[in-house]
């Protein structure tokens, strides 16, 4: 079986495919928007903003759509969406089977 | 009006590109104490500074990012592409200067978001630093070590006794620093890496003085080796060029311990012909404290004491070593020489190479083989002898000289024929 490009998302990595999955964004908006949905909490910095963008690229989790003057836009790929779903999944698993060990404590 | 010029000063950086927080702190403590780095300048082993203006104590956060690409003023980018400079700059960094295998950035709000927030990603990043200096340390291998050996094939003594010991000292010493240099930077950024994955961020920190002159010594040692040896090589190559390796034999007779032409002719005069390129008996000769080589490429007619006439060409490379083991291994790597030199010949199928029988002479080492025209590899004691003729009278065979050569360099006296 080929090796995933990207085994395991970081928080970072899994806020900005939940950023670009409510549609197209250069990679500063899409930053923001993770600014802004986890109320400053999850803050990416720009040198962590392009490396992964640039490992999503390779990996096909984003597609370059557009270039205006020095502004790229990415939207989200079907194997990209994949990846945060089963991101998602794994991460409702870690949740669910934290609170039937709290229930049950 | 026009702005007043700024002071400036240059200073030796104290650590390597690869030590992020060393190269962080130490630019932080530069910026605490007035002075920032120029933009756009030359950062390597020296850095330049500008005073700050009067009154601007900004706290100041540099941080060094992987470039992912070649950096240079000439064969790399000297600056990321603008896309990444503007959205840098809209999240509070400004772009300074490259250093190594990195983008230089800083920012004076201490607001702005840390250039890496997560330290899982920054590892994913350094990973093409570290291969970028594998690459490189490769690359110092190939080109000054496989690339010469295999050029010269695999001729590895004959190379040390004709540039000479200081030479090969001084090349090895400068070799030894330099991939020491990209060895260290290769397991330094393993620790480094080996943090980030488990979630510990980098922390700027100065570089201690201690540190700081260790790295400044190893380098200007790189430097003035590397500048050494290149100076040395190249005085080599031109003295080879003006001949000054090569004398009249007649006034090594003595030095050399085995036969050739001049020895061989009864009167000490052969007739040498006059399109042969040392035609008037020459040798070249190099001298060193590891040991002396003689070459003698001889071809002409020699009247032997018994009247017979050789005439054709007589090929004789004679070594004497300070050491018993390396005229042994330097007559070992002769046989190895050949064959492989001789190897394509084959290949093409205008040459043939076999083993040629051998009686039993007495000596450390013999070899005989045919490599174009019969040739002999002996070695006895400190002596080595490697030579290959051809006679068109067929006055003596191979075993005949393998004979009296191998007695010459038993007694190191006979050096007559016939």
């Amino acid at each position: 079986m080929p090796k995933k490009p990207l085994d395991n998302l970081t928080e970072s990595m899994f806020y900005l495919l939940m950023a670009f999955c409510r549609g197209p964004a250069c990679g500063t908006d899409a930053a923001a928007a993770v600014r802004e949905k986890t109320g400053g909490r999850c803050r990416i910095g720009p040198a962590t903003l392009y490396t992964i963008l640039a490992k999503f690229e390779q990996a096909k989790y984003i597609e370059e759509i557009a270039v205006e003057g020095r502004r790229r836009t990415y939207r989200i790929t079907a194997r990209g969406r994949a990846a945060y779903r089963e991101e998602l999944e794994r991460l409702r698993r870690c949740v669910s089977d934290a609170e039937s060990e709290r229930s049950g404590s | 009006m026009a702005e007043a010029k700024k002071k400036k000063k240059v200073l030796l950086t104290p650590c390597p590109a690869y030590d992020i927080a060393g190269t962080e702190g130490w630019l932080e403590e530069m910026a605490a104490e007035g002075w920032l780095l120029c933009k756009d300048s030359i950062f390597g082993v020296w850095a330049t500074f500008e005073a700050r203006e009067p009154g601007d104590t900004r706290p100041v956060r540099y941080r060094l990012d992987a470039a992912g690409e070649a950096t240079g003023w000439i064969f790399g980018n000297s600056r990321p592409d603008e896309e990444k400079v503007t959205a840098y700059q809209e999240m509070g960094w400004e772009y300074v200067t490259f250093h190594g295998e990195f983008y230089l950035y800083r920012s004076f709000d201490p607001e702005a978001a840390e250039l890496n927030t997560d330290p899982k990603v920054q590892a994913i990043a350094l990973k093409d630093v570290g291969r970028r200096i594998k690459n490189q340390l490769f690359s110092l291998i190939f080109w000054l070590v496989l690339y010469p050996l295999a050029r010269l094939s695999g001729s590895f003594w004959m190379l040390v006794l004709a540039l000479g010991s200081p030479f090969m000292a001084v090349f090895s010493l400068s070799f030894i620093l330099s991939a020491g240099g990209n060895l260290r930077g290769i397991l330094h950024l393993r620790q480094v890496k080996k943090r980030l994955k488990a979630g510990e961020a980098i922390l700027s920190k100065p570089v201690s003085a201690r540190k700081s002159r260790a790295y400044r010594a190893w380098w200007a040692a790189d430097i003035l080796l590397s500048a050494a040896w290149v100076i040395m090589a190249f005085q080599f190559a031109m003295a080879d060029l003006d001949g000054r390796y090569t004398h009249p034999l007649a006034g090594y007779i003595d030095e050399i311990g085995v036969p050739t032409l001049m020895t061989m002719d009864a009167d000490g005069e052969p007739v040498y012909e006059n399109w042969a390129r040392d035609g008037e008996g020459k040798v070249e000769v190099h001298t060193d404290w590891l040991g002396s080589w003689y070459r003698t490429e001889e071809s002409g007619a020699a009247t032997l004491a018994d009247g017979t006439v050789f005439s054709g060409g007589l090929y004789v490379d004679y070594i004497e070593t300070r050491f018993d083991w390396m005229a042994e291994a330097a007559a070992r790597e002769y046989a190895r020489f050949d064959w492989w030199q001789n190897g394509l010949n084959v290949l093409w199928g205008i040459s043939r190479q076999e083993a040629l029988p051998l009686p039993d002479l007495g000596v450390d080492y013999a070899a005989a083989y045919t490599d174009i025209f019969p040739t002999v590899v002996l070695a006895e004691g400190n002596r080595m002898v490697r030579f290959y003729f051809y006679d068109v009278n067929e006055t003596v065979d191979y075993i005949d000289l393998a004979e009296i050569y191998a007695k010459a360099l038993k007694d190191g006296g006979e050096k007559g024929v016939g």
